[in-house]
């Protein structure tokens, strides 16, 4: 009866527990959703353009501020000559899917089973290629007239064409690859990138004639890419930028005599600077600093800063729909297509000109967590990236000067020759203890935030470099910033810890020691085996406080600019305005680590319990 | 005591001055022969404890010899671990690691010192668990333990070093009267096996059951020593008057 009766509490108190848990969150919630409803209306930078179809829209390309082309499936090719106000269809021939559209001089088109449409200024000639399979992309480097111009096209397993000198030529045999290439770019008649499933990107510099892949970063190297851009000056490039599954973008510079191509990173100290998951089909833009991306899941994105980040132009009322492509004319005017006929169209650079600075806003709670939910989250990764470094390096200098700080080694330092009488007079001096008290003393009695600093910009400027080689992403200043970071709280709370351990080391009796080295244990076997065994019991309670406050103090590290939650928050606000919902989104997130964290430490407690050791309650 | 064999421990000559000034051994000398018991009885801070701590080094000797044999304790170039492995001491309080379960409490020193392998520890802690009649709690915790329990997995601790001789201060002192005799009982058991102990009580009774040399200190010096029978036939007036005091 009575085992029943505990059993019953003890199962009663646990599930207390975890209701109390979401009891929490859920007020939390439910105070704050209400007010949210009365939003105002969101003023659209895009114009949803009307076409009478459902068929699904493949590319687009703007031949001019006013007018553009559209090709999809089974052959459909629209004009339109008015911002997209009507649309007259093409008659295009064919009944394949077509897939890409290119501008040099004359419009081309390329589709499925190896179909290539040219247009003469009136009606589309059929130029197709015999035998060739699907094709994805083309690009036109150089069309004086089709009997004399260069044209590449990329396709199915590998397959590359190449027209010239009025036929076309099979280069798939030099690709050195059976991926779907999903897109082809040329700067001139020699030099261009294609890219395709799996993480391919291969290059050529001499027209094709041979193609030498190119890595792709480690992280990159599972995703299918499914656009390349090159940006080019008087025919050389300069930059060329890659899109693909996962929000990817990544972006190769030249620098210096390096040629571009050969390092890929993503453009922006943030490591996914356009915040989506949704695959990005398509990009264009008027340079390599502001140009659009678009992708499935309604994913609409303008970029200023060559890609470090990113507005969100989503529209809400084309929640759901995919978009594949994308096409500016200018820095201002473009077009988007995408499935089922969808097409939007913007002459004042996807924003409006009333509320320019905000990208968006949304008209309540849950449509705004779930757009900030996946930003807040990596911010809450990179939290736990500095913080489980912090507590272990913490750990390690508190039990270390703990050591130190009970230490019984004792130097003697005479202080004048011998007495009268044979004896010295000593000063007596403990090296390790001394360190240890400089130590905490230094690290307790200075702010934090002075410390991040002191770190960050002061070791820097003596040769102290925390960058981490071993991790090195693209950018060196982000990663010095973690190592900043972490040092810097590990540090702080490591003098914090010694105190604690210290304190639990002394709780200890001395006849411990006594027994230990007693039965013949060395100083420190005896410390080792009894000693910290028993002391870091103790005070797991207190150590569980300091941890909490590292996570807490870990929003410090946002003021060195490392990308942790606070200034994952910060970085939202400057997009979208949403104050209030966004610092109470970092609470939650803040409120989720520390509460979770403190469960795990007073579980840890429980286990390590052992009868007549320390304080604290039955069970 | 017979002149032919080497006494196991030697103290010649012992003081202590603590830091602070505090004399608290003048100049004690005895020896102590091979499978025999002394005992050393006196008032508190007489400085019978210190006497015992310094032969183990527990307290660093100002002044004296100290021999474990024919090795000198207090000398630098003695490595004093592998002394003390060989010294048993069995404390007033006990000192059991609370953090860990009988038998482990036991095997530490086996395996950390003497470097035996986990099953060899098991098996020489078991049997000394057995002699101190304690078989039955190998898997609890000190802190599971009455205190005459503590005292008898302290001694059987210290058994199990097989050491040269064992130092106990005052084992039953912090025990309540109906425990005591059972830590009693166990130390008698050692006496018959033949160790070799030096023993600071206040069981004067105990004392003359068990010991084959008496020693009374009062004051940091040996006031009185002699077979047991000074106990009953006390010489000078301070002894008399501290057995007045302890037998009332």
């Amino acid at each position: 009866m009575l085992c029943g009766k505990i059993s019953f509490k003890k199962y009663y108190g646990r599930t207390f527990a975890i209701i109390g848990y979401f009891l929490v969150l859920a007020l939390f919630l439910v105070f704050l959703v209400p007010s949210l409803e009365a939003e105002e209306e969101i003023v659209m930078g895009w114009d949803q353009v009307p076409i009478s179809t459902d068929n699904d829209f493949n590319d687009v390309i703007a031949l001019n501020e006013t007018s553009a082309l559209v090709v999809g499936e089974n052959g459909k090719i629209y004009q339109t000559l008015d911002y997209g106000a009507n649309w007259s269809e093409e008659d295009s021939g064919v009944i394949q899917d077509l897939n890409a559209i290119e501008f040099n001089n004359q419009v081309i088109v390329a589709g499925d089973s190896g179909t290539v449409l040219v247009n003469n200024g009136d009606s589309w000639i059929d130029n197709s290629i015999e035998g060739a399979g699907n094709l994805y992309d083309l690009s036109i480097p150089y069309f004086d007239s089709l009997a004399n111009s260069v044209i590449f096209v990329s396709g199915t397993g590998g397959e590359i064409w190449k027209w010239n000198n009025s036929s076309w030529e099979d280069l798939s045999n030099f690709t050195g690859t059976t991926n779907d290439i999903y897109a082809i770019d040329f700067v001139n008649e020699n030099e261009g990138f294609a890219v395709g499933a799996d993480g391919l990107i291969i290059a050529t510099i001499d027209g094709g004639k041979s193609w030498e892949i190119r890595e792709s970063p480690e992280k990159f190297k599972e995703l299918s890419f499914y656009d390349v851009i090159i940006f080019g000056y008087q025919g050389n490039p300069i930059s060329a930028l890659i899109v693909g599954e996962n929000g990817t973008i990544i972006q190769s510079s030249g620098t210096g005599p390096t040629a571009i191509g050969y390092i890929w990173k993503v453009p922006s100290e943030n490591s996914h600077p356009t915040n989506t998951t949704s695959t990005i089909k398509s990009i264009s833009g008027s340079s390599r600093f502001k140009f659009w991306i678009v992708g499935d899941d309604n994913f609409v994105a303008l970029t200023e800063d060559g890609g470090n980040s990113f507005y969100n132009q989503s529209q809400l009322q084309n929640s759901g729909s995919d978009f594949t492509a994308v096409s500016f004319w200018d820095g201002y005017s473009g077009f988007a297509v995408g499935e089922e006929g969808t097409v939007i169209y913007t002459d004042r650079e996807g924003q409006d000109p009333r509320i320019l600075d905000t990208a968006v806003s949304y008209d309540s709670f849950w449509k705004y967590a779930k757009y900030a939910f996946p930003y807040l989250k990596e911010g809450m990764y990179n939290t736990l990236k500095i913080i489980v470094l912090a507590i272990f390096i913490g750990f390690t200098i508190g039990v270390t000067l703990a050591v130190f700080k009970t230490s019984q080694l004792n130097i003697r330092i005479p202080l004048s020759l011998p007495k009268k009488d044979g004896t010295w007079n000593y000063f007596n001096i403990n090296p390790l203890k001394l360190f240890a008290t400089i130590y905490t003393d230094i690290f307790r009695n200075t702010p934090l935030l002075v410390q991040f600093f002191f770190i960050y910009f002061g070791l820097v400027e003596i040769g102290i470099d925390l960058t981490f080689e071993s991790m090195l992403g693209p950018e060196r200043a982000l990663e010095r910033a973690y190592g900043s970071a972490v040092l810097a709280l590990g540090l702080n709370s490591g003098a914090y810890q010694t105190e604690i351990i210290r304190s639990g080391i002394q709780a200890i009796p001395s006849g411990q020691m006594e027994a230990g080295r007693s039965i013949g244990l060395t100083y420190l076997q005896t410390m080792r085996y009894i000693i910290l065994p028993q002391a870091i019991r103790i005070v797991i309670p207190p150590l569980g406080n300091e941890t909490v406050n590292l996570v807490l103090n870990s929003a410090l590290a946002s003021v060195i600019g490392f990308g942790e939650l606070t200034r994952r928050g910060k970085l939202l606000i400057s997009l979208t305005f949403e104050t209030f919902w966004t610092w109470t989104l970092v609470l939650m997130f803040y409120f989720v680590i520390t509460y979770t964290l403190s469960t795990i430490l007073k579980y840890v407690e429980k286990r390590l319990k052992i009868p007549g050791l320390g304080l604290g309650g039955e069970e | 005591m017979s002149e032919e064999e080497t006494p196991v421990i030697r103290v010649k000559n012992l003081e202590k001055i603590y830091t602070g000034g505090v004399h608290a051994v003048k100049g004690v000398s005895f020896d102590v022969l091979p499978k025999k018991v002394v005992v050393i009885i006196g008032s508190s801070g007489s400085g019978k404890s210190t006497v015992l701590r310094c032969i183990n080094r527990l307290i660093e000797p100002t002044k004296g010899e100290i021999f474990l044999e024919d090795v000198q304790i207090n000398s630098s170039s003695t490595d004093i671990n592998e002394i003390r492995s060989e010294i048993g001491m069995v404390f007033q309080s006990f000192e059991l690691f609370m953090h860990l379960r009988v038998l482990d409490n036991i095997t530490l020193g086996l395996t950390k010192v003497r470097g035996y392998s986990k099953e060899k520890a098991e098996d020489i802690a078991k049997d000394v668990l057995a002699k101190v009649d304690m078989s039955d709690k190998i898997n609890v915790y000190p802190g599971q333990l009455s205190g005459g329990q503590k005292q008898r997995v302290a001694i059987a601790r210290s058994l199990a070093m097989n050491p040269k001789v064992m130092l106990f201060d005052e084992p039953t002192s912090a025990l309540d009267p109906e425990l005591i005799g059972s830590v009693l009982e166990s130390i008698k058991s050692l006496v018959k096996d033949g160790m070799t102990m030096i023993i600071v009580t206040h069981e004067i009774g105990f004392a003359k059951e068990v010991g084959d040399w008496i020693i009374y200190m009062d004051e940091g010096q040996v006031v009185e020593a002699g077979r047991p029978e000074i106990i009953d036939a006390p010489q000078t007036e301070r002894m008399k008057k501290f057995l007045g005091q302890i037998l009332e």
